[in-house]
């Protein structure tokens, strides 16, 4: 049975390549893509300074930085006591950011002055226990940008894994 | 019998090339500082390069300076070549690791659609800029390039404890080699540890045939013992274990293998031979009245199995409409099966058997039908999109809006001017303001009644030196109480102002971004028309597809009728073979009797 299906499927790549259609309509097609994707990149630019401008705008970054294994499993942020973000990580979200990826958690916006930020993460230390932690902190908004750093770090090995947020 | 299985069992021991997973190493050059770039890498590291491309694609490059433009510039020619865009290969910097890293995996994706001239293309490109760390990846995928070319390739050297190196001495066991070559090859196979199980058993497998085919029994038997216990090989490496002992004498032993292949009940004719296999060694053993009944047994079956066969290449030919189906509308994945391949891993087996190379197959006609959809569905988002767009520019842009920003300008400016003259005004008359204010006068008079009666006082030849002192404090304290008060008003005001200022510049901004919208509203326009002209080519392109189909049904038939021709002759080979072994076993049989009447005669004559 296994036979016929190779003897099947080779004759079937003939037919394929000898009815692929011709190149004219993928070459406009290509040229059209090269014009969208810039024209998207406008709009995508233009739209992100409209919903988030400087004066407003808030992004919350999550970076690890740790000499021992810690597997992040889920994160919460809230700002000002409301829920604004949550994430459950996958193990593919945890090898990007132990290789340095920083995740864009959150983006939006906040009314110029102090703020609260509270964070609270599970995750599976090394010793396959699972962890909870917390970090927060007020930091004030101006009239510019304001990017935030949830960071989970160590101390190189030191200490217990800590959340820690900061300004970028 | 032997040559005739050997050639058969070769076919079904073709492996597919395995794929090499490169997955992204850390990226090493210095990206600009900014968040974003780390979040693209968020992206790039998971391998969800679309979502990277997404993520670098608003970052505005316009504030970047000229050193870090270019850097960008690379991560983009990255991202878009470890998607999968040619394209960008000769933008790539081919010093980078990153860069050969992902035309790599950009050649590994060729050797995987089989198109090896691109592999070889790029390959030669990237020859004099492989560093160190990549080596044996890059000499991996140079040697599948050199075998697929049929040349000479034991003598590329990969380190063996690797997966790459496990993977290279896979792909080397399935070409022919010398006898010298195999004997190295084995050697090399055996020494994999146990990491690589699953490789080295189908490397044994395939070396174990191939010593068969040049009379090595001994090296044979050697490499198919050698594989696991466990292992996922299929039984046509029981069937070479079950032919080698054979050929030694070890009858025992190789029906102990050749049962195990006949209690598998594989339909085909892998089953017939080890049963004429079994039959021989069961002849050999003396047994021969088992083994003609197992042979004709055997016969039996292949001769009903002819019978049927008309019926089977009906079944099938209705089971190639519901391949047509599955590839014309794979998200449906369901079919009827038909007669012996009423199985549910029918579907399975079209995409993942490497025996077939089906994937490749599969993947060709489903890619052709998805870029269509794809295609499609981009046009469509993109149409969405430009509507959405166009829609709200139209909304922001109409008079009303634009006549309420205007005033609003206006209003802010007029504002402005007001407050500031104001200001100017209060600042250049301050003491009238200081000295007019309520609080300030009703102080005054307070002091005015003191200082009157100290006066009264002082007429009447009193002397009170410190109520004098007392009271010029208190005016001096008044003083400059109103006037921090004053001072307060005057820094509120110019907070005022700069509020006022920065509202005006929010809308002379609002303003200016409005009047870009206005500018690409016909771009926008036009790209709408050029994507209903395309949208309307590509589903004409769509309907030739059902031509193919047409094509891949008739050309499935025809296979299907040269597979059952080619199995007809094999089975009638096997017939004939079965036949020819019965009367081997009964001329035996009748020449001892022969040689036992004989005996009895002579010994009843003396």
């Amino acid at each position: 049975m296994r036979n016929l299906l190779l003897s099947i499927l080779l004759l079937t790549v003939c037919s394929v390549a000898s009815a692929t259609p011709n190149g004219s309509v993928a070459g406009k097609i290509q040229a059209l893509k090269q014009q969208a994707v810039k024209l998207h990149k406008d709009l995508a630019q233009l739209e992100a300074d409209l919903l988030y401008p400087a004066k407003t705008q808030v992004a919350i970054y999550v970076s690890k930085k740790l000499a021992k294994s810690v597997v992040l499993s889920q994160l919460e942020l809230f700002i000002d006591d409301q829920r604004v973000a949550s994430h459950i990580y996958s193990a593919e979200d945890n090898h990007a950011l132990d290789l340095g990826g920083m995740q864009r958690l959150f983006l939006g916006n906040v009314r110029v002055g102090e703020h609260e930020f509270k964070v609270t993460a599970k995750g599976i230390d090394q010793t396959k226990a699972v962890i909870t932690l917390q970090g927060n902190a007020g930091l004030y908004k101006s009239s510019e940008p304001l990017s935030i750093n949830i960071g989970l770090s160590d101390t190189a090995g030191t200490t217990p894994p800590v959340l820690s947020v900061n300004r970028l | 019998m032997k040559p005739l299985a050997s050639l058969i069992l070769l076919g079904l021991c073709f492996f597919t090339v395995a794929a090499q997973e490169l997955t992204p190493a850390k990226i090493q050059f210095s990206l600009p500082q900014h968040p974003q770039y780390n979040s693209v890498l968020f992206h790039y590291y998971k391998q969800d390069y679309q979502a990277a491309l997404k993520a670098l694609s608003i970052i505005s490059v316009t504030d970047l300076s000229t050193h870090d433009q270019k850097t960008h510039q690379l991560l983009e020619n990255l991202l878009q070549v470890s998607n999968g865009n040619k394209a960008y290969v000769g933008k790539l910097v081919a010093d980078s690791e990153a860069s050969i890293r992902a035309i790599l995996g950009l050649v590994n994706e060729h050797i995987e659609f089989g198109q090896w001239q691109e592999a070889k293309l790029l390959l030669t490109e990237i020859a004099d800029d492989v560093p160190k760390s990549l080596s044996s990846e890059y000499l991996y995928l140079q040697g599948l390039t050199l075998l697929n070319s049929q040349k000479d390739t034991t003598e590329i050297d990969i380190s063996l404890q690797s997966d790459v190196g496990a993977l290279w001495l896979q792909q080397l066991s399935n070409g022919l080699h010398s006898q010298a070559e195999l004997n190295v090859l084995l050697k090399k196979v055996s020494s994999l540890d146990s990491r690589f199980q699953i490789v080295k058993d189908h490397a044994l497998k395939e070396l174990g045939y191939q010593f068969l085919q040049i009379n090595n029994n001994q090296h044979a038997i050697q490499s198919f013992s050698a594989i696991s216990i466990d292992s996922a090989v299929d039984t046509s490496a029981l069937l070479g274990l079950g032919l080698a002992l054979n050929s030694v004498g070890q009858f025992d032993k190789s029906r102990v293998a050749l049962t195990r292949v006949l209690q598998a009940k594989d339909p085909g004719i892998l089953s017939y031979e080890a049963l004429l296999a079994h039959a021989y060694a069961l002849e050999q053993q003396g047994d021969e009245v088992a083994a003609v009944a197992q042979l004709k047994q055997g016969i039996k079956r292949a001769q009903q199995r002819l019978v049927n066969q008309p019926q089977l290449i009906d079944n099938l030919k209705l089971q190639s409409d519901c391949f047509a189906t599955l590839l014309a509308y794979p998200q449906i994945g369901l079919c009827d099966y038909y007669d012996e391949d009423k199985s549910e891993t029918f579907v399975e087996f079209l995409t993942n058997e490497s025996n077939v190379r089906a994937n490749e197959q599969y993947q060709l006609l489903i890619t052709l039908n998805m870029d269509y959809n794809k295609q499609l569905q981009t046009i469509a988002a993109f149409n969405f999109l430009l509507n959405h767009q166009i829609k709200q520019i139209s909304e922001l842009l109409n008079s009303e809006a634009i006549e309420s920003l205007e005033r609003r300008i206006d209003d802010t400016t007029l504002q402005r001017a007001a407050i500031v003259a104001s200001v100017d005004d209060a600042e250049e008359n301050r003491n009238g303001h200081f000295f007019l204010s309520d609080h300030y006068l009703a102080l005054q008079r307070r002091i005015d009644d003191t200082f009157a009666r100290m006066v009264f006082l002082k007429r009447a030849g009193q002397k009170n030196t410190a109520s004098e002192r007392r009271v010029t404090l208190m005016q001096r304290i008044v003083w400059w109480h109103s006037f921090s008060n004053f001072s307060k008003h005057l820094a509120q005001t110019r907070d005022a102002i700069t509020d006022l200022n920065n509202q005006l510049t929010d809308n002379h901004l609002a303003y200016q971004i409005l009047q870009d919208f206005l500018a690409k509203i016909p771009v926008l326009e036009q790209q709408l028309a050029l994507m209903v002209t395309i949208s309307t080519d590509i589903a004409n392109q769509q309907l030739e597809i059902s031509k193919i189909q047409q094509v891949v049904i008739e050309n499935i038939g025809k296979s299907i009728e040269q597979f059952y021709k080619k199995e007809g002759v094999q089975l009638s080979r096997f017939i004939v073979d079965a036949k020819l072994a019965l009367v081997r076993i009964n001329d035996a049989s009748f020449n001892r009797h022969f040689v036992k009447e004989q005996q009895g005669l002579n010994e009843n004559d003396e």
